[in-house]
């Protein structure tokens, strides 16, 4: 699904020099999901922004779905972006005057690809169908976790990308929203990428990656 | 204590240093503010001072005049009579409104410098005739005085007739002035001073305007009236209004759109103070967890306030001085034409007014500091914000019944509102009326929208979006509000004048022409085939209630005249004027006499006539703009009935468009002298002019108003997009596209200035309704119909548009650099 060739990619900090990725090379297959761990600081967000055309690479090739992300354009990110990729942010990132509903159906509409069937199945799914009409400052946090996983989830993407999606919840609630994730991604059958320093959560997904001094190992 | 607030201040300070542009935004509004306002002040403090030297030398500006009974100038040969006769404190006076041969208007006083008691007897100062001799020492008078004479021209008069040293001004009929000197008397206001000999023989006449002198006891006063009394009159000039009551409405209002300037770049420190402290929130709130007492955080931030403060009023002191030195010549431009009042075209720098201005900085930065501040303060690190929608509904809700109550209050208080600055105490009540109903009007109007709206996503998100960007733009588009308020009412106000000013000007300037009194006879006139109507007024004077009273004889098929002039009289009342009463004349009366002299149609007032004293009924109003005297309308048979020496005024003349010129020749061939008639469309048209110019001061003011309101909108803009940078980022990481992104983060902005609009026309209005019968009832004793040109204000909008869009244009132009720079810290958020 994605696929990253001999990516190299630095940043300077306070004066030092982090190394994120060199010559790093990786691949993740359609409908399989992973966990990408390491150290503060590693460079895990920075690694994860790329596949999701948010930041560039140094050098070295960038693919989502066989599309070479990294020689587009802004506006042919953004579109590609819009219809390919879902996002899941530790902060949720709700639109404060919008209702659960309409955040969770956003990405969907701005793709045009919004169904109504599908959005009240993936709300049922999650378990917020009762809370389509209340606001971002209404919901508890893992009821607007569960509002962007919706979010992320109902343009049924190829790809799903989280970072973090659970580290501002507690632990069970932490548990209950990675399972809803790993299921509905699952089921929408989008590559799955969770960004976590968690073992626990990197337990419900198929393979485990440690990225540090810019090489990714297989996690034990 | 001391360590605290120091290491309390460092903290709050370093916030400026990352965020410089917020420091700019603190400095420009208070800046602004003051300087708008100190420029006001200044002026104001100018003019009274002119006032002051004008009084000083002026005195009462000779308090007696005396005039000829039938024609409207005095014959040179009474003067000489008056002079022979003891009364030696006499002098002769020319006052003259001419057009210059560019048809710039001249004004021309001649008087006889050697009559003047300071040159006579030296018994007397100067004080009590109407120039300064004082400043005639020296061996500038006998120039002045002998062939070939001089014209002192003043500075600002030569600048706008362009004249230099030495050159003669022509005139329209192509005679010269003596050489211009250029020097000003004090109180010589816009008028070039001559010498009577050279005026004499300029205008080729043994005439002069009036006689002046200083004032006479009983006994001469009985002397003049057994010896001249039959042929001349003896008038006091003293129960005419003086300049600094004249001119005080037009000082409140300087004044209040001074302050209104300051209330609305209070609005812009508001926003800069709020959004400073809203972004440093977390550090006040760390420093109170560590252990800072909230004596320091207070005393730190007063320390930082006295720093803005101090840094705005100094600044913005500067800022008044090319300001008002700007304002300063529409300013004299408006006393002169509106009041006759001379006042300098140059600004004088006042100290106590650096100290007003910091007072005003002082407290328009506590006022914007107070309420962000004991929020800040009074919540802890570990407490969310406890801001919602709920409490900003019942905010909204509040401010919306306050605005009901100001205008209950306003409607309460309008038939008790007696003075001046009770009458702005009632348009401070509509401006934050306005202010108060703003929020509660854009969240109805944003409501409304996304019920329409509901089945389109996009909408109804633009319209959610208002919510959000509102409480950061609210007190910029409040300043808009009061600033738009103010703009409709002043363009309204003006329109109105200057309507009522062409209307009254054709009415009274309704013939073609005019020719002065005593030079041509109805028979002469009757004989010209090129005449349609020729018409002449009688005038009588009297005294009611402490102020000049003119009757005027009114010839009732005369075109300047008629029943549609009347305000409030019932149908039939110009047939019943016509007619007259049993026992009672009926009488039309101006507007003064209503507001000022407490009458109404169908009273009655009594009147010394010729036939002893008699009642006479109004039966009507008439508009009387600009007059500061009293005025009754009563026919002519009936005036000369009751008056028989009333004078007679110059003949009005209607001729058919296609005889103009023939007229022109007719009156030429008549033997009459270029001086002796006027072409009344010319005098139409330099009077519009004149009025124009004298409106370019609150032309001038709304158009900075709306500048320091554009800057508010601006720096608010900058506030919200910062604030909301990481949400502008997630709209674009899921694929928002930036036309999208554009629509929805601009539409807010557009739905909040068509509200405060839709507010602003209304209050508007009611603001120029007020200024218009209240403020000017209370000045002046008249008023006029409204009028609101929907031109001017549709111009009004287009620019406030384009300076909101502007605006955001520029507050935009690197949203697309900081947003993707957003991007990459998105999931780090």
């Amino acid at each position: 699904m994605f696929e990253l060739k001999h990516v190299n990619k630095s940043f300077r900090d306070r004066g030092d020099v982090i190394q994120v990725a060199q010559d790093l090379c990786w691949h993740l297959g359609s409908g399989e999901s992973a966990a990408l761990m390491g150290e503060s600081g590693a460079g895990k967000t920075t690694l994860m922004n790329m596949i999701a055309g948010l930041d560039k690479a140094d050098s070295g090739e960038v693919l989502v779905d066989g599309v070479h992300i990294d020689r587009l354009g802004q506006a042919e990110l953004t579109a590609f972006r819009r219809n390919h990729i879902g996002l899941i942010f530790q902060k949720f990132h709700l639109i404060p005057s919008l209702s659960a509903w309409d955040n969770g159906a956003l990405q969907a509409r701005l793709a045009g690809v919004f169904d109504s069937d599908f959005a009240n199945h993936l709300f049922d799914v999650l378990g917020i169908d009762h809370l389509a009409h209340r606001r971002p400052s209404q919901l508890s946090g893992g009821q607007q976790q569960r509002v962007a996983i919706a979010r992320a989830l109902m343009h049924q993407p190829q790809l799903v990308l989280a970072d973090e999606p659970t580290g501002n919840l507690d632990e069970a609630t932490s548990a209950a929203v990675i399972e809803l994730l790993v299921s509905a991604a699952s089921d929408a059958g989008a590559t799955l990428l969770v960004v976590t320093h968690s073992a626990s959560i990197a337990g419900y997904l198929s393979h485990s990656y440690r990225l540090g001094s810019g090489t990714l190992t297989p996690a034990a | 204590m001391m360590r605290a607030t120091l290491v309390t201040l460092a903290t709050t300070l370093a916030f400026y240093r990352q965020n410089p542009l917020q420091a700019l935004f603190v400095v420009v509004g208070l800046v602004l503010g003051c300087g708008l306002y100190t420029s006001v002040a200044q002026i104001n403090a100018s003019a009274k001072a002119s006032y002051a030297e004008a009084d000083q030398i002026l005195g009462v500006s000779a308090p007696w005049r005396i005039t000829d009974r039938v024609n409207t100038n005095v014959a040179i040969t009474d003067y000489i009579r008056l002079r022979r006769a003891g009364f030696t404190r006499v002098y002769p006076v020319i006052e003259k409104r001419l057009a210059s041969a560019e048809g710039a208007l001249i004004s021309i006083i001649a008087t006889d410098l050697l009559a003047l008691t300071s040159f006579g007897s030296g018994v007397d100062s100067g004080r009590d005739s109407g120039v300064d001799t004082g400043s005639f020492g020296g061996d500038g008078w006998s120039r002045l005085t002998q062939p070939p004479y001089e014209a002192w021209v003043p500075p600002q008069t030569a600048e706008r007739l362009a004249v230099t040293e030495g050159q003669q001004i022509r005139l329209r009929e192509g005679k010269l002035l003596p050489p211009a000197i250029i020097r000003s008397q004090p109180q010589q206001r816009d008028q070039i001073f001559i010498d009577m000999g050279a005026a004499l023989s300029l205008f080729e006449t043994d005439r002069v305007s009036y006689l002046a002198t200083s004032p006479l006891t009983e006994t001469e006063q009985q002397k003049f009236v057994e010896q001249f009394g039959d042929r001349l009159a003896l008038s006091n000039q003293s129960q005419t209004l003086d300049l600094s009551q004249l001119t005080g409405s037009l000082h409140t209002n300087l004044t209040a759109l001074g302050l209104l300037s300051f209330v609305v770049g209070t609005f812009i420190v508001f926003n800069a103070v709020n959004f400073s402290l809203h972004a440093r929130q977390q550090n006040l709130r760390v420093l109170q967890d560590l252990g800072a007492v909230r004596a320091a955080i207070f005393t730190a931030i007063a320390i930082e306030s006295l720093f803005w403060a101090v840094a705005g009023a100094l600044l913005g002191t500067l800022l008044a001085q090319p300001l008002s030195a700007a304002l300063m010549p529409a300013v004299a431009a408006t006393m002169q034409n509106i009041y006759g009042a001379s006042v300098s075209s140059l600004p004088v720098f006042n100290t106590g007014l650096f100290w007003e201005a910091l007072l005003l900085a002082l407290a328009g930065l506590l006022l914007a500091l107070v309420l962000p501040l004991v929020r800040a303060s009074a919540t802890h690190s570990d407490e969310p914000d406890s801001r919602n929608e709920a409490l900003f509904s019942r905010h909204n809700v509040v401010l919306a019944g306050v605005g009901v109550a100001l205008l209950a209050l306003a409607y309460a208080c309008y038939p008790i509102a007696s003075s001046v600055v009770q009458g702005f105490a009632l348009l401070s009540l509509v401006l934050f009326a306005g202010v108060a109903l703003l929020p509660m009007v854009v969240v109805l109007v944003s409501a409304l929208g996304r019920s329409l709206t509901r089945q389109h996503w996009l909408a109804r998100w633009a319209f959610a979006d208002v919510s959000l960007q509102f409480p950061h733009l609210r007190l910029a588009m409040m300043a808009l509000l009061l600033t738009l308020i103010a703009s409709i009412g002043v363009t309204a106000l003006v329109g109105s004048f200057r309507l009522a000013l062409t209307d009254w000007l054709e009415t009274r300037l309704s013939a073609d022409f005019y020719v002065t009194a005593g030079v041509i006879d109805a028979e002469v006139l009757a004989g010209q085939v090129w005449i349609q109507a020729a018409h002449r007024r009688l005038v009588a004077e009297r005294s009611f209630a402490g102020r000049t009273l003119t009757v005027v004889g009114i010839d009732a098929d005369a075109p300047d005249f008629g029943p549609d002039d009347i305000v409030d009289g019932d149908p039939e009342a110009f047939a019943r004027w016509l007619l007259g009463g049993v026992g009672v004349d009926r009488v039309f009366a101006n507007e003064q006499l209503r507001y000022l002299g407490g009458l109404e149609v169908g009273d009655t007032l009594e009147l010394e006539t010729d036939l002893g004293i008699r009642p006479f009924e109004v039966v009507g109003f008439f508009h009387d703009y600009g007059n500061v005297n009293f005025s009754l309308h009563l026919p002519s048979g009936r005036l000369e009935q009751l008056y028989a020496n009333a004078k007679p005024q110059g003949w009005g003349i209607w001729v058919e468009q296609s005889q103009r010129a023939a007229a022109e020749l007719g009156l030429s061939q008549l033997g009459l002298e270029p001086t002796q008639w006027v072409s009344q469309r010319d005098v139409l048209a330099l009077s519009l002019t004149i009025f124009d110019r004298t409106f370019a001061i609150t032309r001038a003011l709304n158009a900075l108003t709306l500048l320091v309101a554009a800057v508010a909108i601006f720096s608010s803009l900058l506030a919200v997009y910062q604030l909301r940078r990481p949400e502008y980022a997630l709209w674009r990481s899921l694929g928002m596209s930036w036309f999208g992104f554009f629509m929805v983060s601009g539409f807010p902005i557009v739905l909040m200035t068509v509200a405060a609009m839709a507010l602003a026309l209304p209050l508007g209005i009611v603001l120029s309704w007020l200024l218009i019968h209240k403020i000017n009832v209370i000045s002046f004793g008249w008023t006029m119909p409204v009028i609101v040109a929907p031109e001017p204000i549709a111009f009004l909008f287009v620019v406030v548009a384009a300076v909101v869009l502007t605006a955001f244009i520029l507050a935009s132009l690197r949203q697309q650099v900081e947003v993707n720079k957003a991007l990459k810290n998105l999931a780090g958020e």
